[in-house]
């Protein structure tokens, strides 16, 4: 589902990504893990496009993406690729349920009542059910994780990108975030989730992949908890 | 803004504070014409926007006046044995500016009414001066009485405008000796009624303009003088007397090129009263609402103008390809760099030639341009604001650029822009009145008009005053709510 083929990225000179080649197969959960700064966020930015890579190839849900710019395979890897922020960026300006069916309506175009009645279910497996009219600004740091999980899962995705999702939680909110990735994980999406929260990495990941220094240094399996 | 409502206010509001105020003052002591012979010079005040002939910089040496007040000064001056010195007053302020004791003697084309010799001393006359008639070359009026019901152009608060008042015409009011015959030559109005000096040096000898032979009516210029000055007021007038009888006046006037059969005449009663003495009744107030609304509309449909064009601007500035960018940011400094004043002056006497556009829409076109690029600004500064995480995100769920701008960015630049544009707003309502340049009355304008008329800017200032707090403040509230109701972060929301 996503394979990496000597990726190379650079800011200002020096290498971020030097050369990473990886793959990961479909339903397959791969935890990110090694030193702050290594490269790991760049790299997961470089699969859904919001990097540009410099040399080397993506493959990621049937699409290519390659050094070049390239609009329309952007849009299309976006369909297929959700990502998870660190720090959520809801719009703060729209509702929870809107927050949610913006995509599926205009990127998808569904239609509002078919985005609205998915977006619900997708607010209850989250834990978030009867909340689609709060704002952003009314949940806690916790509560808008689960928001983010829920819209980057509404356009029915097949590759999740998770940029250490706990990590700005405070500690009492990190179980709920880790309760409902462990539910996302049972529908069978591949997702590749950098973090440095190793409850979150023991309960999820069937493999782990260590970075350093702009490479993967280390892969292993672990033993997924059920 | 505010430096632009503060010229605005200089202009027009703070004569009338100072007006208002000197009315309260108790006048300044008297200064008798021993005074002024031992002090050795005679303070004349005048206004050298007045310009050629009565009293301007010499082109040749800028630091040197000439005009034929110069000269009837200087020769007065001689006469008393003393030096003649000018001192230079906005012409509206002159008359409180004399009381106050800024100089001895008003010198400036003053014209004699009842209702300044009610209020100053005045000399006898040394100019007769006659009302002429500008009309274009192929229109058929002849007289004032033919002109019934049409537009005639004047300048405020001159005796050519009382006398129009009177009549049963419509009247459109300048503020520069050059514009009346502006608006006449492209055809939004059909004559001009001026003093013959004003009307021979701007006028008569434009192309496609002539003047009627006949005056309309003749007064005279004098010089006015503190009551209390007696001594001063008879030296004066005999010194007067002394340059009619040796010829001194008439030859000033004759290298002026200004004496004609008019200065023959005997002395003239005094002209018809600037102001009929009016108190601010009813009528006025009507006119002011009158006034207001006008403000009101000019206002609303400028932002109309200016708020989606500014929005446009700011994102052609931040979104669009190399040229739309600098095409953008060319008008926001253009717009934003040049006075609206001056815009003004483009929009409506600039382009007459070829577009003829009526006093409101070249003021509502002009005050909705340049507050577009503020606005561009406002809307550019929210924009920046976002966090670029917005737009990742947006961008990771497939939004295409201008979806993003559209559904993700847009919204909440409007939220942070609100305060800043309903700022704006309320500036703009009060910079409106500087469209009075191109003769539309709107509030302040009739302000001053009613000062003028009441002989005092105490009520009507604060009438005025009253009716821009009413329009502004209620707007200020509904922002205030309409942020409130918006924010979309009830913590701050309060704030």
């Amino acid at each position: 589902m996503i394979q990496l083929r000597q990726v190379v990225k650079a800011f200002d000179g020096a290498n971020v990504l030097a050369g990473v080649s990886a793959t990961l197969d479909r339903g397959k959960i791969a935890c990110l893990i090694g030193p702050s700064g290594c490269g790991k966020t760049t790299l997961l930015r470089c699969i859904n496009g919001l990097e540009q890579i410099d040399s080397g190839a993506i493959h990621v849900a049937g699409c290519d993406i390659s050094a070049k710019e390239d609009r329309p395979t952007l849009r299309r890897v976006r369909q297929e690729v959700g990502f998870v922020f660190q720090e959520f960026h809801l719009f703060p300006h729209l509702t929870v349920l809107e927050n949610i069916t913006l995509a599926p309506v205009r990127v998808r175009l569904l239609p509002q009542a078919a985005a609205d009645k998915r977006g619900r279910e997708l607010l209850d497996l989250v834990g978030l059910g009867g909340r689609e009219g709060a704002r952003p600004a009314q949940l806690s740091g916790g509560q808008k994780q689960r928001v983010a999980i829920a819209r980057a899962l509404a356009i029915d995705v097949k590759v999740l990108l998770l940029d250490e999702p706990t990590s700005a939680l405070d500690p009492e909110m990190r179980e709920e975030v880790r309760e409902v990735l462990r539910d996302v994980a049972r529908q069978g999406l591949t997702m590749l989730c950098v973090t440095h929260d190793m409850p979150l990495v023991t309960s999820l990941a069937d493999e782990i992949w260590v970075f350093d220094a702009g490479n993967i240094v280390e892969r292993r399996l672990a033993k997924a908890v059920p | 803004m505010s430096e632009r409502w503060l010229g605005a206010l200089a202009r027009l509001a703070l004569p009338a504070l100072l007006a208002a105020c000197l009315t309260l003052a108790a006048p300044a002591s008297a200064r008798s014409l021993a005074e002024v012979k031992s002090a050795g010079t005679l303070t004349w005040g005048g206004d050298l926007q007045g310009g050629e002939p009565y009293v301007f910089e010499n082109p040749k040496n800028h630091a040197e006046l000439i005009g034929f007040e110069v000269e009837i000064a200087d020769a007065l001056a001689k006469r008393l044995g003393v030096v003649a010195k000018f001192s230079q007053h906005d012409w509206s302020t002159l008359v409180p500016s004399l009381e106050r004791g800024d100089f001895d003697v008003i010198l400036s084309g003053l014209e004699d009414t009842p209702d300044r010799r009610a209020r100053i001393a005045v000399s006898s006359p040394y100019f007769v001066y006659g009302l002429t008639i500008t009309i274009r070359n192929n229109s058929g009026y002849r007289s004032i009485e033919a002109l019934k019901g049409q537009k005639v152009g004047t300048l405020n608060q001159t005796v050519a405008h009382s006398l129009l008042k009177k009549m049963p015409l419509e009247v459109a009011l300048y503020e520069g000796q050059q514009e009346p015959y502006a608006d006449l030559v492209a055809g939004r109005t059909e004559a001009v009624l001026l003093d013959h000096i004003i009307a021979q040096r701007y006028g008569c000898n434009v192309k496609g303009l002539t003047c009627l032979p006949d005056d309309v009516m003749r007064g005279t210029y004098v010089m006015g003088l503190r009551k209390s000055d007696e001594t001063l007021l008879v030296a004066l007038n005999d010194a007067l007397t002394d340059m009619q009888g040796d010829g001194t006046l008439r030859s000033i006037l004759e290298r002026w090129k200004l004496w004609d059969s008019r200065q023959a005449a005997p002395a003239l009663a005094p002209a018809l009263a600037l102001a009929e003495d009016r108190q601010f009744d009813l009528g006025q107030l009507t006119m002011f609402l009158k006034g207001a609304g006008i403000t009101l509309a000019l206002s609303v449909l400028a932002f109309t103008l200016a708020s989606p064009l500014g929005m446009a601007l700011a994102l052609m500035r931040l979104y669009s390809g190399k040229i739309g960018k600098f095409l953008a940011g060319a008008y926001i400094e253009l717009f934003r760099g040049t006075p609206v004043l001056l815009q003004l002056y483009v929009l409506y006497y600039g382009l007459a030639p070829l577009v003829k556009l009526d006093a409101f829409v070249a003021a509502v076109l002009g005050l909705g341009l340049n507050y577009a690029a503020y606005e561009a600004e406002v809307h550019r500064g929210a924009l920046l604001s976002i966090s670029r995480g917005q737009s990742e995100a947006a961008a990771a769920l497939g939004l295409s650029r201008s979806q993003t701008i559209r559904f993700v960015l847009f919204p909440q630049a409007l939220r942070t822009a609100l305060p800043a544009v309903t700022n704006d707003f309320v500036a703009l309502l009060k910079d409106s009145s500087l469209v009075s340049v191109i003769t539309v009355v709107e509030l302040t304008k009739r302000m001053t008009i009613a000062a003028v008329e009441v002989r005092s800017w105490l009520v009507p200032g604060l009438a005025c005053a009253a009716l821009y707090f009413s329009m502004s403040y209620p707007l200020a509230a509904f922002a205030r709510r309409l942020e409130r109701r918006l924010h979309h972060d009830p913590a701050q929301a309060g704030r």
